[in-house]
């Protein structure tokens, strides 16, 4: 058995983090502000407005973002405390008999994989269901449509990079020791997340712009997700 | 066992220990006393990793703790002086999900030492007293069946008869060959449960010896005059109690307090009565 990667520890590691991700912990309260609320409210909005077609390409790249964003801020909510002092609350997680790489796996699995996935089926599901009972409001099914829609490859792909950058980047800040540095890095972080994602719909036209700010955003990603595993690997209490 | 040599420690330009050697080998409820703010916390998190030495190393089962390992972080559990608790949660929660990492968990000891705490498992934290959240928490970190168990002022809120609960409790786990160490400067609670006891002062340890050696070199006695050769003395309802230099190499019963003091006010002679 290894000591820093064993696939049996890494698994009980994500367990725990998955069964820590509960009301009780007060971690999904956004998520599921936002996944039961986004749907209905656009269906509504535009439904009864008429203002915009509700199609399945449209709903579907609204979800993935919604999911992004959701996801995104796991790390914050979930892992606040991993390296605070304030009532030893960090001791917990530092104690847990597992390495420091399947710690850290664990919370970029979690946000990166699991709750993506989990947050994008039940938007999914719901969406379903609402075609199904209010037909009226919407186009078709979501795998009636080209479902990719305005979201072109780049688009995507710069979507992924800014999302598992400014993930891994939320750990980061949470080891940071002094609370106004934190909010200052988190803050930036979530500049990044909002306005990352953007400036490729407007440059959708112009192939070389858009693969650079791709580029740019692979850098930061990179960037982040090494200084991360860095201050993960190095935390002290 | 859990061994520390020439050990430094500083916070930035404040250094907290200078050279330190102790071992802590298995078996023993171990009775770490010092004054506030001398570092018995800080060591406690060196023996677990928490805190990195400046010099030296500290082992558990010869892994140095700083790197903490999951196979040693498997055999040691530490219990903070404040532990924050999810709202909602319970004890049965909190220890469903520990108990995955910890093959020696017992079911039957958390819900047995919960019962003799007389505390439900499936009350939440946020509906129980302090008391009985620490209590709680006990009865998690001594059902986790590690090896190595460092308990940080673990009697502070709990009422007179947990106290005694808390040393029955303790005592038996002990004679299960646990080793227990126990931070605390509310020396009382602890009286009769530790052996050996360490006593820590700024950057040094001060004392570092077992029940047995101490009633060798030291003599408590109660209720004559004050002695002006005593090395702390103590007014009491019926007379005095000095502390002494055990000379006829009677037997006494200790008075943790007094030790205590007799150790904090005459360092340079119990280090040549013990050396």
């Amino acid at each position: 058995m290894s000591s820093s990667f064993d696939i049996q520890r890494f698994g009980k590691m994500l367990r725990h983090d998955v069964r820590r991700c509960s009301p009780s912990y007060g971690v999904v309260g956004p998520m599921m502000i936002s996944l039961v609320l986004f749907v209905p409210l656009i269906t509504l909005v535009h439904g009864v407005t008429g203002t915009l077609a509700v199609d399945a390409s449209y709903r579907l790249s609204m979800m993935t973002m919604i999911t992004l964003f959701d996801a995104a801020s796991l790390p914050l909510q979930l892992y606040a405390n991993i390296d605070k002092k304030k009532r030893n609350s960090g001791i917990y997680y530092a104690m847990l008999p597992a390495s420091k790489l399947e710690k850290y796996l664990s919370i970029a699995v979690l946000s990166l994989v699991v709750v993506p996935v989990a947050v994008m089926a039940v938007n999914v599901a719901l969406d379903t269901l609402l075609v199904a009972v209010h037909a009226p409001y919407y186009s078709q099914y979501l795998w009636q449509s080209g479902l990719v829609g305005w979201l072109s490859l780049p688009v995507l792909v710069n979507c992924l990079l800014v999302f598992v950058g400014a993930t891994l980047g939320f750990i980061f800040a949470n080891g940071i020791k002094s609370s106004g540095w934190r909010n200052v890095v988190s803050f930036l972080l979530w500049m990044w997340l909002v306005g990352g994602m953007i400036p490729l719909v407007f440059l959708d036209d112009i192939p070389y712009a858009v693969w650079v700010v791709v580029a740019v955003n692979a850098l930061i990603a990179v960037l982040l997700a090494t200084i991360s595993w860095n201050k993960m690997n190095k935390m002290a209490y | 066992m859990i061994e520390i040599r020439n050990l430094d420690f500083s916070y930035k330009k404040t250094p907290v220990f200078s050279n330190i050697n102790l071992s802590f080998p298995e078996g023993s409820i171990y009775g770490l006393l010092g004054e506030n703010g001398v570092g018995k916390t800080t060591l406690l998190k060196l023996i677990c990793g928490l805190q990195r030495p400046t010099v030296g190393n500290c082992t558990v089962d010869g892994m140095t703790s700083h790197d903490r390992l999951p196979e040693m972080l498997q055999h040691i559990f530490f219990l903070p002086d404040e532990v924050t608790l999810p709202d909602n949660a319970t004890p049965q929660r909190y220890v469903n999900e520990l108990a995955p990492f910890y093959p020696t968990f017992s079911q039957g000891t958390f819900l047995h030492l919960m019962q003799e705490f007389e505390v439900e498992p499936d009350r939440k934290f946020r509906e129980m007293s302090f008391g009985q959240q620490k209590k709680s928490l006990i009865a998690a970190s001594l059902s986790l069946g590690t090896d190595y168990i460092l308990l940080d002022e673990p009697t502070n809120g709990l009422d007179i008869p947990s106290k005694s609960q808390f040393r029955s409790i303790l005592s038996k786990i002990a004679d299960e060959g646990k080793t227990i160490i126990i931070s605390t400067h509310q020396v009382k609670d602890v009286e009769n449960l530790i052996d050996p006891i360490v006593i820590l002062s700024h950057n040094a340890v001060l004392l570092d010896a077992s029940v047995q050696r101490i009633t060798e070199k030291l003599y408590f006695e109660y209720g004559g005059a004050q002695r002006d050769d005593a090395l702390y003395s103590e007014m009491l309802p019926g007379g005095y109690m000095n502390v002494v230099a055990n000379t006829t190499g009677e037997e006494s019963q200790i008075n943790i307090e007094a030790l205590f003091n007799a150790v904090l006010r005459n360092k340079e002679r119990i280090n040549a009565l013990f050396a």
